[in-house]
C-alpha cells in the first residue's frame, strides 16, 4: 500500500511536470510566432536581413518542437540554442531601428550645414540634432 | 508757267471751283488760256488730294509731289510784275495749297509718332513721377522701399517653413524612436528569459 501511494504520487507529480512543461513550450512557441511578426512588420528591412531573420525563426520553432518530443534535458538544450537564435533576430531588428535613428541625425546635421551655407538661421535645427543625438546616447547606455 | 497779273482771285477760285467740280482739264484751260500751265498744275494738285482722301495712309512720294507743286506755283516768273493783283492771288494761291500740304505733314508727323515704341514713352509718366517725389534719387529710394517689405516677407516665410521643418523632423524622429522603444521592449523577454531553468554545460 505504501509503494502504490508512493507510486501514485510519482505519477502526479510527473504528470504536473510534463503540463508545465508543454506550457511553457507553448509560451515559447508564441514568443517565436511574436518574433516572427515582428520582422514581417519591420518597415523597409532589406529582404536579406528579412529572409534571414524568418528562417531562423523557423529553424528554431522546428527545433523546440522536435525537442520536445524528447526528454527534458534535449528542451532545456534547445532552449538555451532558440534564445542565442532570438538574440541574434532582436539585436539585428533593433540595430537596424537605431541605424535609422542614427540616419535622421546625419541627414539632419547635413540639412544644417546646407541652410547655414545659405544663410539660414539653423538655430532650431541644432537644438533638434542636439536633442536627438541625447536620445541616441541615452538609447546605447 | 505764268501768271499773269490779270488773274484775280475771284478767277483763281473760279478755276479751282471747276476743277474740284470734275470739269475737264482742257475746258478749262480754254477758258483760261493764259493759265493754261497753272491750271495744269492745280488740276495734278487736285488729282493728288483726291488721292489722298481715298488711301488709308499718305504716301510720302505723294508729300513730295505736293512740295514740288507749292514750289512751282509760288515760284515767281521773271516777267510777272508787281502789282496788288498779282500779290493777292499768289497769296491767295500760296494759303489753299500750303494748308493742305501743312495737314499731309500734320497726318505723317501723327503717324510716325505713333511708331515710337512704347517703352520709349513709358519712360515719361516714370521721369514725372521722379520729379513729383522731390527726391534726389527717387529710383534708389523707391527700389529700396519696396525691397524692404519683401526681404520681411521672406524671412518670415523662412521662419514659418523652418519652424514646420523642425516640427516635421521632430515628430518624425520621435515616432521612430517609440517605435524602437516598444520593439526593444517587446523582444527583450525573448531571449533573456529561461523559460525550463536550464544552464548548459560541457558534458552535453
Amino acid at each position: 500500500m505504501k509503494y502504490l501511494i508512493l507510486g501514485f504520487g510519482f505519477a502526479l507529480i510527473s504528470s504536473t511536470a510534463q503540463a508545465q512543461y508543454e506550457d511553457l513550450i507553448d509560451l515559447k512557441l508564441s514568443q517565436l510566432s511574436q518574433l516572427e511578426d515582428t520582422v514581417e512588420a519591420t518597415n523597409s528591412l532589406p529582404q536579406a536581413d528579412s529572409d534571414w531573420a524568418l528562417r531562423l525563426v523557423s529553424d528554431s520553432r522546428e527545433i523546440l518542437i522536435q525537442a520536445s518530443s524528447e526528454n527534458i534535458e534535449r528542451l532545456q538544450a534547445a532552449e538555451v540554442e532558440i534564445n542565442q537564435t532570438v538574440a541574434k533576430v532582436a539585436a539585428r531588428l533593433l540595430s537596424y531601428k537605431k541605424a535609422k535613428l542614427m540616419s535622421r541625425i546625419t541627414t539632419l546635421d547635413a540639412m544644417i550645414i546646407q541652410y547655414q551655407s545659405e544663410g539660414f538661421d539653423t538655430s532650431d535645427l541644432e537644438a533638434l540634432s542636439q536633442s536627438m543625438k541625447m536620445h541616441m546616447e541615452h538609447l546605447g547606455s | 508757267m505764268t501768271l499773269t497779273p490779270s488773274v484775280s482771285d475771284q478767277q483763281f477760285e473760279t478755276i479751282l471751283l471747276r476743277l474740284e467740280s470734275g470739269e475737264s482739264l482742257r475746258s478749262v484751260q480754254l477758258d483760261f488760256p493764259v493759265l493754261a500751265a497753272d491750271i495744269e498744275a492745280l488740276q495734278d494738285l487736285q488729282d493728288f488730294f483726291a488721292a489722298q482722301r481715298s488711301v488709308a495712309k499718305p504716301d510720302p512720294q505723294g508729300l513730295k509731289s505736293v512740295l514740288r507743286q507749292v514750289n512751282l506755283l509760288n515760284q515767281a516768273s521773271e516777267d510777272d510784275e508787281l502789282s496788288w493783283g498779282s500779290f493777292f492771288s499768289r497769296l491767295s494761291r500760296s494759303t489753299r495749297l500750303a494748308l493742305p500740304a501743312l495737314l499731309v505733314l500734320g497726318v505723317s508727323g501723327y503717324v510716325w509718332q505713333s511708331q515710337i515704341p512704347a517703352s520709349n514713352l513709358d519712360s515719361l509718366p516714370k521721369m514725372n513721377f521722379a520729379g513729383t517725389n522731390n527726391s534726389p534719387i527717387p529710383a534708389m529710394v523707391g527700389s529700396v522701399e519696396l525691397d524692404q517689405p519683401n526681404t520681411s516677407l521672406l524671412e518670415g516665410d523662412s521662419a514659418m517653413d523652418m519652424d514646420a521643418l523642425v516640427q516635421s523632423l521632430s515628430n518624425e524622429f520621435a515616432s521612430e524612436m517609440a517605435d524602437f522603444e516598444q520593439t526593444k521592449e517587446s523582444l527583450e523577454p525573448l531571449f533573456s528569459e529561461q523559460l525550463f531553468s536550464f544552464v548548459p554545460n560541457s558534458t552535453l
